[in-house]
């Protein structure tokens, strides 16, 4: 039974970075606002170095028993394997609380670049391939980036490369982030080898500012919350601003699972369930969705209507089509104290670096020009239970007693590991979509997600060729044991499309406000609406672009 | 919440590790975590042998391995079905030994121990029993003291490890923040 509906003017679904931005923007701008968040409410006093509640036990992310997803893949032209994700080893629920994944990201930023808004007509069509330009170029994007910088707060320092990105301002609002020696190091061996190393831009406040704390350099990041409030998830950076606005409600624990929509085709009501299992509804006047990709496709064709029989604007077939994660490598090789003496022991700063010379792959030995990518330098996180646990097998015997121990305590005495990371364009294409599963069904008794996840082949050939320059320069510095490789699976917490935008409503599912073609007001603001992704982690450009979609909303509510 | 969050740390308090050590080291708690003492005594034998006490370096009593198990057992919410494996496991480890040399586990000599756990690791049942045990061995060892094991920090100073700040107080124990 559901009960009496609340009136907003805009009700968001998801408080991540597609969400944060709307619902800051619009309760800024005078609106009553609702945000749905599915996950509770944790505030910086819920986030602690603990490696168990991060990432062992998953305190922040929902039981993958109670909420699994289904996930169909196959070995190379094999046959379609199904199984529940969880089942498989992977986890695609990124952060289940107000601000959602960006919590627990590291907030490594990097902007799109102009070539990324036309690829199709920059490197032509690749078979196999979905590869279509967007419908905006870089230009309509860059004040959003610019706007992100400040709103969220991204320290870092422009340094000239062959492939900058234009930029409306000449630097970064906050200055970087304290740098590990190991940053130094690096520059010194990338420039010996004729590259062009910059400081990787970190949405990690390094001074206070805003009512949030900066950095305390505490060890760790990534996976973890952050307890100073500088890493700019959306929660800190902008939820809660919106909620001091006192015109944003968020109802957290609030899982909505179905969008209603009139006899017209216009979304009327978010229908959700509380904690307790209680139905509940919120009337408005706009919707915006941002449950990430996954999440976002599933609720639209959980959401059927009288002009919408297909789910909410289906009509073309194309809600959850398309489907990208980040492709790439990865890699790492290891610096001793032997080698690197005392300055190697600094804890707490970090490496932030970056390489982009090969954002587009002229080289003859790989082939025709190519769209390549960005390598990320990182120090290997620190988790120790995550270090430790690959120790307990070799050569598929497990390992135990004094064995064990000497291997601990060579590889945690030894020094520091580097880790390279690699990302190129998932590139679009048949075999990777949502829809839902016809037969297992979540705690409420909702349709999982089901997920068909297969990857070009062309995205390993750009990740090799990215990975060993990455080794290349690894290796120059003076690392031990380097490795790179390239990677089938995808980064499950990086996910986008699956609502792609454009001009064709026969090919895509938003218009380029991102707005859905066959639903005046309804818009999807997270990372779905991405046709490509980028040769970058997308969180910078899903922010931007929320900002961007909460303009368009605010100028069609002032229409209205 | 609160009220219930304070319920849970004094159930904590009133379980609080009474690990004897006792012969060459092994701990048994008595009683405990609905796990009968002759699993216990067995738990206790297997976590010496996967990870044995040296001179300069922490072993399972060191480390308190039983004392987080217990906890991670308490903790609410345990899967029964992993907390009955955890006992079939004990038990399988002691009809090997029977079979082996005719004593307890406890009672075999160390390479009659690795012999019957190598053993045990050649059945799928028995790798998967004894990864397990292995992970709440390096969890008692790395994570963090609030959760039974790892006493303070022994593991972290014995491999070298900053463990970073602010760390998690008791209140805030994973499974408390699983009902914000």
């Amino acid at each position: 039974m559901t009960g009496a509906a609340d009136e907003f003017d805009i009700c968001v679904i998801g408080s991540g970075a597609g969400g944060g931005p709307v619902a800051w923007r619009l309760a800024q701008a005078g609106y009553r606002v609702a945000v749905l968040e599915k996950g509770p409410w944790f505030t910086e006093k819920d986030f602690y170095k603990d490696e168990l509640a991060c990432c062992r036990r998953r305190a922040y992310f929902p039981d993958a028993h109670a909420e699994p997803k289904m996930l169909e893949t196959r070995e190379e032209d094999g046959p379609w394997q199904s199984r529940p994700a969880h089942a498989a080893g992977w986890d695609l629920w990124n952060g289940n609380m107000v601000g959602g994944a960006t919590n627990l990201m590291s907030g490594h930023f990097h902007r799109l670049k102009p070539v990324d808004f036309r690829l199709l007509s920059e490197f032509g069509p690749i078979e196999g391939a979905n590869v279509a330009d967007w419908p905006i170029s870089y230009d309509d994007l860059e004040p959003w980036y610019t706007l992100v910088e400040r709103e969220v707060g991204i320290s870092g320092k422009v340094v000239a490369h062959p492939f900058q990105e234009p930029r409306s301002t000449p630097d970064f609002p906050y200055p970087p982030t304290r740098e590990h020696p190991i940053a130094g190091w690096i520059d010194a061996a990338a420039k010996a080898l004729g590259y062009h190393p910059f400081p990787t831009p970190r949405a990690i406040l390094s001074q206070p500012a805003g009512g949030r704390g900066g950095c305390s350099y505490s060890g760790y990041c990534g996976s973890y919350g952050c307890a100073t409030g500088a890493k700019g998830s959306s929660r800190a950076a902008l939820i809660q601003r919106a909620v001091a606005t006192g015109r944003c409600e968020v109802r957290p624990h609030a899982m909505t699972y179905r969008l209603e929509s009139d006899a017209t085709g216009k979304a009327v009501a978010a229908h959700y369930f509380d904690r307790d299992g209680r139905e509940h509804q919120v009337r408005a006047r706009l919707f915006a969705v941002a449950c990430q990709a996954i999440e976002t496709a599933r609720l639209l064709l959980l959401s059927p209507g009288p002009r919408h029989p297909k789910g909410l604007a289906n009509g073309s077939g194309q809600v959850g089509k398309n489907l990208i994660f980040a492709g790439g490598g990865s890699g790492s090789g290891r610096l001793s104290h032997a080698k690197f003496g005392p300055p190697l022991r600094e804890f707490g700063s970090f490496v932030n670096r970056a390489l982009q010379d090969w954002y587009e792959i002229d080289d003859p030995a790989f082939g025709p020009r190519a769209k390549g990518g960005t390598i990320d330098l990182v120090e290997v996180h620190p988790a120790p239970i995550a270090r430790a646990a690959p120790m307990l097998e070799d050569d598929g015997k497990l390992v135990w007693g004094a064995p064990l121990k000497r291997k601990l305590e060579g590889y945690f005495r030894y020094g520091k590991g580097v880790k390279i990371e690699a990302f190129c364009d998932w590139l679009p294409h048949d075999d990777c979509y949502v829809t839902l599963d016809p037969v297992l069904k979540d705690k409420w008794g909702l349709p999982v997600a089901r997920l068909r996840v297969d990857f070009h082949p062309k995205n390993l050939e750009i990740g090799w060729y990215l990975a060993n320059k990455g080794a290349e320069v690894l290796k120059q510095l003076g690392a031990e044991e380097v490795i790179a490789y390239a990677v089938g699976n995808p980064p499950t917490n990086l996910q986008a499309g699956g609502c792609r935008f454009g001009h064709d409503p026969k090919t895509s599912v938003l218009d380029p406000d991102c707005r859905a073609h066959e639903c005046e007001n309804l818009f999807v603001s997270d990372g779905s609406f991405m046709p490509t992704g980028g040769s970058v982690p997308p969180t910078w450009t899903i922010y931007a672009n929320a900002f961007r979609v909460a303009e368009r909303m605010a100028a069609q509510l002032g229409r209205t | 919440m609160k009220r219930r969050a304070f319920l849970i740390q004094t159930a904590g308090l009133a379980a609080a590790p009474v690990i004897g050590l006792s012969g060459c080291g092994h701990a048994t708690p008595v009683g405990k975590a609905d796990l009968p003492d002759a699993v216990w005594r067995t738990l206790a034998a297997v976590h010496a042998h996967l990870f044995p006490s040296e001179a300069n370096a922490p072993g399972a009593a060191e480390l308190d391995t039983l004392g987080y198990l217990r906890a991670t057992l308490e903790t609410p919410g345990f899967d029964p079905d992993e907390r009955a494996a955890i006992v079939r496991g004990a038990e399988v480890v002691e009809a090997r030994s029977r079979a082996h040399a005719g004593k307890t586990f406890a009672a075999l000599a160390e390479a009659e121990r690795e012999a019957v756990l190598r053993a045990v690791e050649a059945t799928d049942t028995g790798r998967t029993w004894l990864t397990g045990m292995l992970n709440y061995l390096i969890e008692a060892l790395l994570a963090d003291p609030v959760y039974g094991g790892n006493p303070n920090g022994a593991g972290w100073r014995w491999l070298d490890h900053n463990p970073g700040f602010p760390r998690p107080p008791a209140e805030k124990r994973w499974f408390l923040l699983k009902q914000v």
